[in-house]
């Protein structure tokens, strides 16, 4: 239950013991700006005129829609109070819920005002109760003629005209005139300006998600022209880095990842995506463009390669490679999460009820879901397709392709020389061939005459691990008694007679050997190949004893795959034994043995057919495989060729295997046909649907069958009600935190009212009036007094609007995961920040084991990055939605499954974990001592002084400098006569340890290096 | 009124008369001191929940998650019948539109376990005889045999026990639990999850112990058996325990000028999270210490202290439950057995037995079950019908959606009881059917939470773990 009086004056909450762990969360809970709500009922005057929007539709849409709203399968007593023809119609029961100015006549007011429980609404079961104002609300509202609205965030927003203010000199630009407004009516006092330096760090972290460098600080403070505050936002937005900023917001809302997310969570290729939204942010592309592009690029009229790399978009969602699954489960699964997707980042709404049935509390009807779904349901995806899953491009450079294209031609040269030495007529060549032929019988009769006897096995011998299984030597190893019984009496030789060479054989238990013994005859001796293998390369060890003398030890090393595994013998004359261990590290395994070329050689083993034929019996295809195979295989010439066309195919593969590729949208060319799923069920297929929107929202054009051009057309509409204020509110929250409309991703009537409906219109009119230029929206807000004012609490603003929505101060906001990463790497000077952007993710430090141990059997290995790669932006961080990078996951990154609107903020003690002890946090203190030991001057003041300057953008105040120094004192001392503590602390990290600095001074300065990193004010945004 | 606010007043008010109210300044304390929070003492929480919706059974819960599904049919659930019917098919008045995993398209042909059933306790629970250590605790734990579930794969199945919905993006039981009731103990977190090791079985996603759109602080923290036993606890080498003292102390007064000077709330809630996170440096790697514990303790448990197994993990739940962690979540992988299901499900079993029921007895013994809830199971269950190579003694099983077992023991379970019934072959349950949000409701209800009235709005809706669905099973309760 939901009572919108329930003011709460709460922003925040540190809870000790929620989730043990102290915690801080933004709240949910202020719901506050309305003039009406906030008397009390005695106070709701009878000449104060009441707002349907903001004062009845959230009583209504809280307590009765979910029994009389939208939802046809729910609706009670054939009422519905969320439209206004039903809500005032004459009902079943011939009563009228609402009949205007008539309180006497509303069965509204007699059921809600009802003594008797069993006739009073909302009913008792519901768990919602009305509170006496509410009543009078509605009473009042009634009275009043039971006045009607339409949703206002389903209205398009008109311009509002600017409130009048007093203090006339405190406004910037119209923004501040709203807040303004506002502030004095409730007779509160902007905030003083913040000064320079904060805003200066303040504009660096919103723009471009990095501090400012030393230089920008000096110069800004220097540069005493009117326009330097202004300058400045051009030049950051004129940064490379700006894009980079924008993009790790976005890449929230398109749940960018690298990896599939469901089940395997196997790896994919989407970071040309990624791409793609830096250039647009750094291209200062036009809002309609960026939304037509990734929601229909691939339909705009000769589409570029970029244009499709923007539909990605809509192929950033989780896929599946499960066996089992039904793959057209998960083909809705993914439509329904592009839907879901786009509805959310566009329209502010969510969909997803409607999936199952009509939504209860907005307008949408599952018809309707279903008919937004069809525009999403058109490309030629199966359901469980791997990466790349069709469609998509291959998107080489043009280095690759030209070195891709050489290479073909080189092998392509080369293949014509063999098959012209291969079809040559030479009658040398042909008698050489003859001998060999001979020969070759005479050699494959070196396997025939063994005398193989049948396997014997047995096992398994259980151990707690597969190395220890490995280890162990059970008693066969020690000697083979076939009569022996071992383990209690569990174990006995089996003989196996039924076990044929060149199959597998299923060996049971787990982290456990088994013995397999065989006895092997020959009349002399001689020289075989043994093939063999268990079944799973990932996951079996083998040991062999020939004749009793060792001569393999194959463990399993962590997770690497073995290759399958030949092995030359030499058998004695008479009888030989051979011993093979078979030692299984997790789940199932087996074994295979041949003394032939095992049958997945076709080549050979064709060879080997033609060549017990007689001559004349070869079919031609059996003739020329031998002759190819005799001359591919016996010339010095062929084996330099074969030996260069093996090195080209190997180059060309691993350049193919480096060109990245793209999952994008590209309808099929006939019409998927949708139906209503019933109750969401993939499988009961109801009412066919073609494409369309809500019909509460504006209509798309009649005359012809719509695709998802149309859609993405219909989205960027100037009069679309959504998306202008959607994308604005966005903005807004990016910079204060919480949006105007604090559900920022729900604007329907359960979503909360904006705390400045006007500013929000005038807003979203500018932004799409003005040609949907992003930029300027964000200039506008950046250069308002309102975003000005200095962060600091005020204590009457903590009693009056704790949560800041009426924006009396600053933003003071803890950094988002990224940027904390992002900050102390550039703090360090870790970080280039000249680097350019884009490229593929990045795997920085990692604890071993982290993706290897959940993995499914293994299969998903860490390869850490080196050298820069280690200290790029977090924004290029591999995103692996199984096993999330811990560093930013600890500081709230979500996990990108779903799309996120807006981060929670939390504060645990798992995050100074990460900032005190993470390895790129340590590398970043000790790399930026050396940078303070080596930059400032001697003095120990000097050198504080720098470190403040460059962390945060100022000078320490005499106490905080006493403080540091009596830190560092106390670190130093720490480390005196430990050289080895002193030496360990700075050689942590790969980036080069500058030698010549003092030992001690070098690795007390970390300390205090790490101290600062680890500063409340570093991890802000004052 | 909202969680939320429920949260924001019993966090606040805790906050003031905890810890004093420096820099919040004076807040509305009249709405607050209207709530009689504290009027019952026993059903007070440290969660969004301000009190209990009735008298709790359990106070915590620890989930021994069997991943892979395991099957009911070698296990908890005999079918003579199935026995009878070895080898023959499967009648399709069974299976006809039925969903199937991997045997889709293949023949169906039954297979009946090779292992024999026995009663065991004065309950006469039947139990197979790869459970003999369980079988000693047949008077303990309450057998559900007709649990059922929507998924038929893996990921989707986990997610739905672990979320109440098989769509990605919701919060875990443990993760609801922790935003609801909070902890009993502010050294360590909420909810605590133990994997028993080795890179072999069915991936385990961080979303099964996710805190879905619940702020962060809510997700289950992993304590490691190797490498640290919580991620980044240790002190970079080269930094010794006074060193980080003296960084730590330098830190404060810090923080603390810059509080002063901003009043920024949230600074003291940094400074708290330091020193909270220096305490657990110690507090955890003691806690995680099983050599402490008694010889006939470990041995009783079959664990072995330095290696991840299983048994330790169930040894370290029970430290976690004295220490008053609210949700323990232990995955053990390993029992998808599509082949080789008889070697292969006696060698799981010799993993788990012993130490699930010596962690029963353990908690038992220690006067701690009788407020901790103990769950054992799998995801789903498997298919009376063969999967893979069948011979004498050797045959495997598919995914089963439509019946599987487990059991519940302690907090508010009536102990010694077998519920629910399937049909002749184990495919479809007959009586007492329990959904799993029925096992969720029913979890929640032990621990003195209504579901339905745990709830969290998020995109305009009141989400709850049960989602739209979630009915008790009064007959396993006390």
């Amino acid at each position: 239950m939901r009572q919108q009086d329930t003011k709460s004056n709460i922003s925040w909450v540190i809870g000790f013991g929620l989730g043990g762990l102290i915690t801080l969360i933004l709240l949910n809970s202020f719901t506050e700006t309305l003039t009406v709500t906030k008397l009390n009922a005695a106070e709701i005057s009878k000449n104060l005129a009441i707002n349907f929007n903001s004062d009845i539709r959230p009583i209504l849409a809280n307590n009765c829609y979910a029994c009389h709203g939208p939802d046809q399968e729910k609706r009670m007593a054939g009422l519905r109070l969320d439209n206004e023809k039903a809500a005032k119609s004459i009902l079943r029961s011939g009563h009228v819920a609402v009949a205007e100015k008539n309180i006497g006549k509303s069965s509204l007011i007699s059921r809600i005002t009802a003594k008797d429980d069993a006739i009073r609404m909302p009913p008792v079961y519901s768990g919602n109760q009305l509170t006496q104002k509410q009543i009078v609300l509605l009473t009042e509202w009634i009275r009043q003629g039971a006045n009607w609205e339409t949703h206002w965030a389903y209205l398009s927003p008109i311009k509002p005209s600017l409130p009048k203010i007093k203090n006339k000199n405190w406004i910037k630009n119209n923004i501040d005139n709203f807040v303004l407004a506002r502030l004095e009516e409730e007779g509160i006092k902007p905030s003083p300006k913040a000064d320079k330096r904060t805003l200066i760090r303040r504009l660096s972290f919103d723009l471009r998600g990095l501090p400012p460098t030393l230089l920008e600080v000096e110069t800004f403070l220097s540069d005493k022209s009117p326009e330097a505050y202004s300058n400045l936002i051009d030049q950051f937005m004129d940064s490379p880095l700006y894009g980079e900023r924008m993009t790790m917001h976005w890449l929230d809302l398109a749940r960018y990842a690298d990896s599939d997310g469901y089940h395997i969570d196997h790896p994919r290729s989407m970071w040309k995506y990624r791409d793609w939204v830096i250039d647009a942010f750094n291209n200062k592309k036009r809002f309609d463009e960026f939304t037509v592009e990734q929601i229909a690029g691939d339909l705009l009229i000769r589409p570029t390669i970029d244009q499709k790399i923007a539909t990605a978009f809509n192929r950033n969602g989780m896929t599946s490679t499960e066996g089992g699954a039904d793959a057209r489960e998960y083909l809705s699964k993914y439509v329904i999460d592009r839907v879901n997707t786009t509805a959310t980042v566009w329209l502010g709404s969510t969909v997803a009820c409607a999936e199952c049935h009509d939504h209860k509390f907005d307008p949408f009807t599952q018809e309707e879901f279903y008919q937004f779904y069809d525009f999403f349901h058109q490309i030629p995806e199966k359901g469980l397709d791997r990466d790349p899953a069709p469609p998509y491009m291959r998107l080489p450079s043009i280095e690759q392709s030209t070195k891709v294209n050489q290479l073909e031609t080189e092998i392509r040269d080369l293949e014509s020389q063999k098959k012209a030495f291969f079809e040559m007529t030479h009658d040398g060549l042909e008698d050489a061939q003859a001998l060999w032929e001979h020969k070759l019988i005479d050699r494959d009769k070196n396997t025939q005459g063994l005398e193989k006897q049948h396997w014997w096995t047995i096992g398994p011998f259980l151990s707690n691990s597969g190395d220890q299984a490995f280890h162990t030597a059970f008693p066969p190893e020690k000697e083979i008694s076939l009569s022996g019984i071992y383990e209690d009496g569990k174990l006995s030789w089996s003989e196996r007679p039924g076990w044929e060479d060149d199959k597998n054989h299923g060996l049971l238990g787990q982290k456990a050997a088994t013995y397999l013994y065989r006895k092997i005859l020959t009349k002399s001796s001689r020289e075989i190949t043994f093939f063999i293998g268990g079944n799973s390369p990932f996951s079996d060890g083998l040991k062999i004893w020939l004749n009793g003398k060792n001569i393999l030890n194959k463990p399993v090393k962590g997770c690497e795959p073995a290759e399958p595994l030949e092995l030359p013998v030499k058998l004695t004359a008479g009888l030989n034994q051979l011993l093979i261990k078979v030692v299984n590290y997790g789940g199932g395994y087996g074994f295979y043995f041949s003394t032939e070329i095992p049958q997945g050689n076709k080549k050979l083993k064709q060879v080997k057919v033609a060549l017990k034929k007689p001559l004349l019996e070869r079919s031609g295809a059996e003739k020329v495989a031998l002759r190819n195979y005799f001359r591919e295989n016996h010339f010095k010439r062929m084996k330099i060729l074969n030996k260069q066309l093996k090195k080209l195919r190997k180059d060309k593969d691993l350049i193919e295997k480096n060109i990245p590729t793209i999952r994008i949208m590209e309808d099929m060319d006939f019409q998927r046909p949708t139906h209503v799923l019933i109750r969401g069920d993939y499988r009961n297929l109801g009412k066919k649907v073609s494409a369309g929107v809500p019909q509460f929202l504006p209509a798309l054009p009649k005359e012809k069958k719509v695709n998802r051009l149309d859609l993405a057309k219909w989205l960027v509409d100037f009069n679309h009600p959504l998306v202008g204020r959607v994308t604005v509110n966005r903005l807004w929250q990016l910079y204060f935190g919480t949006g105007l409309v604090k559900t920022s991703n729900e604007f329907g009537t359960q979503g909360e009212l904006p705390s400045h409906p006007k500013l929000l219109d005038w807003l979203a009119r500018e932004f799409v009036d003005g040609g949907w230029n992003v930029q300027d929206i964000q200039k506008k807000i950046l250069t308002s007094a309102t975003y000005q004012q200095s962060s600091r609490y005020r204590s009457e603003l903590l009693e009056k609007d704790p949560e800041n929505r009426l924006l009396a101060k600053g933003p003071r906001l803890r950094l988002s995961a990224e940027m904390i990463r992002d900050n102390a790497l550039s703090i360090s000077g870790l970080l280039d920040r000249n680097r350019a952007t884009g490229g593929p993710s990045v795997f920085p430090y990692q604890p071993t084991g982290l993706w290897e141990n959940k993995a499914f059997y293994c299969r998903t290995l860490y390869e850490q990055s080196q050298g820069a790669d280690l200290y790029r932006r977090s924004l290029y961080t591999f995103w692996k939605r199984s096993v999330p990078n811990p560093v930013l996951m600890t500081f709230d990154a979500p996990d990108r499954e779903v799309c996120t609107v807006k981060r929670e903020r939390t504060v645990t003690p798992l995050q100074a974990f990460v900032t005190l002890n993470e390895i790129t946090y340590v590398e970043a203190s000790r790399v930026f001592a050396e940078r303070i030991l080596r930059k400032a001057g001697p003095t120990f003041n000097e050198r504080i002084q720098y470190a403040y300057q460059v962390a945060l953008a100022r000078l320490p105040s005499s106490t905080e400098q006493k403080i540091v120094r009596g830190t560092y004192q106390k670190i130093l001392k720490n480390y005196q006569g430990d050289r080895k503590m002193a030496l360990s602390l700075v050689n942590i990290g790969q980036s080069p340890r500058i030698e010549e600095l003092d030992l001690m001074q070098h690795a007390a300065w970390t300390g205090v290096a790490s101290m600062i990193l680890n500063l409340d004010e570093t991890m802000t945004k004052e | 009124m909202t969680f939320w606010k429920e949260n924001a007043l019993s966090m606040t008010r805790r906050h003031f008369f905890g810890r004093g109210a420096k820099g919040i300044g004076s807040l509305a304390l009249g709405s607050m001191l209207q709530k009689d929070l504290f009027s019952e003492p026993s059903k007070k929480t440290f969660g969004a929940l301000n009190a209990l919706h009735f008298a709790p059974k359990a106070k915590r819960v620890i989930y021994l998650f069997m991943s892979g599904a395991p099957s009911q049919l070698d296990l908890f659930d005999p079918k003579p019948k199935l026995v009878q019917m070895n080898g023959k098919p499967m009648p399709e008045s069974f299976t006809k539109g039925q969903r199937i995993a991997q045997l889709a398209g293949k023949k169906l042909v039954c297979v009946g376990s090779k292992f024999r059933f026995m009663k065991h306790g004065q309950s006469g629970a039947e139990l197979s005889e790869l459970l003999p250590h369980t079988a000693t605790i047949a008077d303990e734990i309450s057998l559900v045999r007709s649990v059922h579930t929507d998924a038929i794969n893996h990921d989707p199945a986990v997610t739905l026990i672990q979320t109440g919905g098989q769509q990605p993006g919701r919060p875990t039981m443990g993760a609801w639990l922790s935003y609801g009731l909070g902890s009993e103990n502010s050294q360590l977190p909420t909810f605590v999850v133990l994997t028993s090791g080795g890179g072999q079985g069915q991936p385990l996603l961080s979303r099964y112990w996710g805190s879905g759109f619940l702020p962060s602080s809510h997700q289950g923290v992993e304590f490691r058996s190797q490498g640290e036993p919580i991620l980044f606890v240790s002190n970079p080498e080269g930094v010794s325990q006074s060193s980080r003292r003296s960084l730590l102390d330098g830190l404060n007064d810090l923080n603390q000028l810059k509080l002063k000077e901003v009043g920024d709330p949230e600074i003291d809630a940094r400074i708290q999270s330091f020193e909270m996170a220096y305490r657990m440096q110690t507090s955890v790697p003691d806690l995680m210490d099983i050599r402490q514990e008694p010889k006939k303790v470990i041995e009783q448990y079959g664990a072995e202290p330095g290696s991840p197994s299983f048994a330790n993990n169930c040894l370290l739940a029970r430290r976690l439950v004295e220490r008053g962690v609210r949700f323990i979540q232990l995955y053990h992988r390993g029992w998808d057995h599509h082949n080789n299901l008889p070697s292969n499900i006696s060698l799981q079993c010799q993993q788990t037995d012993q130490a699930s029921a010596a962690l029963i007895k353990d908690l038992k013994q220690r006067g701690l079950l009788q407020d901790t809830l103990v769950i054992w199971g799998g995801e789903f269950g498997r298919t009376p019908m063969n999967q893979g190579d069948m011979t004498r003694g050797n045959y495997g099983r598919d995914h089963h959606m439509k019946s599987f077992a487990i059991w519940m023991a302690g907090g508010g379970i009536k102990p010694g009881v077998t519920i629910g019934t399937t049909d002749e072959l184990g495919y479809n349950p007959v009586q007492d059917t329990v959904h799993i949000n029925d096992l969720q409701a029913t979890m929640l209800h032990c621990l003195g939470v209504n579901h339905e009235k745990l709830t969290y709005r998020f995109q305009g809706r009141d989400f709850r773990l049960t989602d739209v669905g979630g009915k008790i099973i009064k007959k396993i309760l006390i």
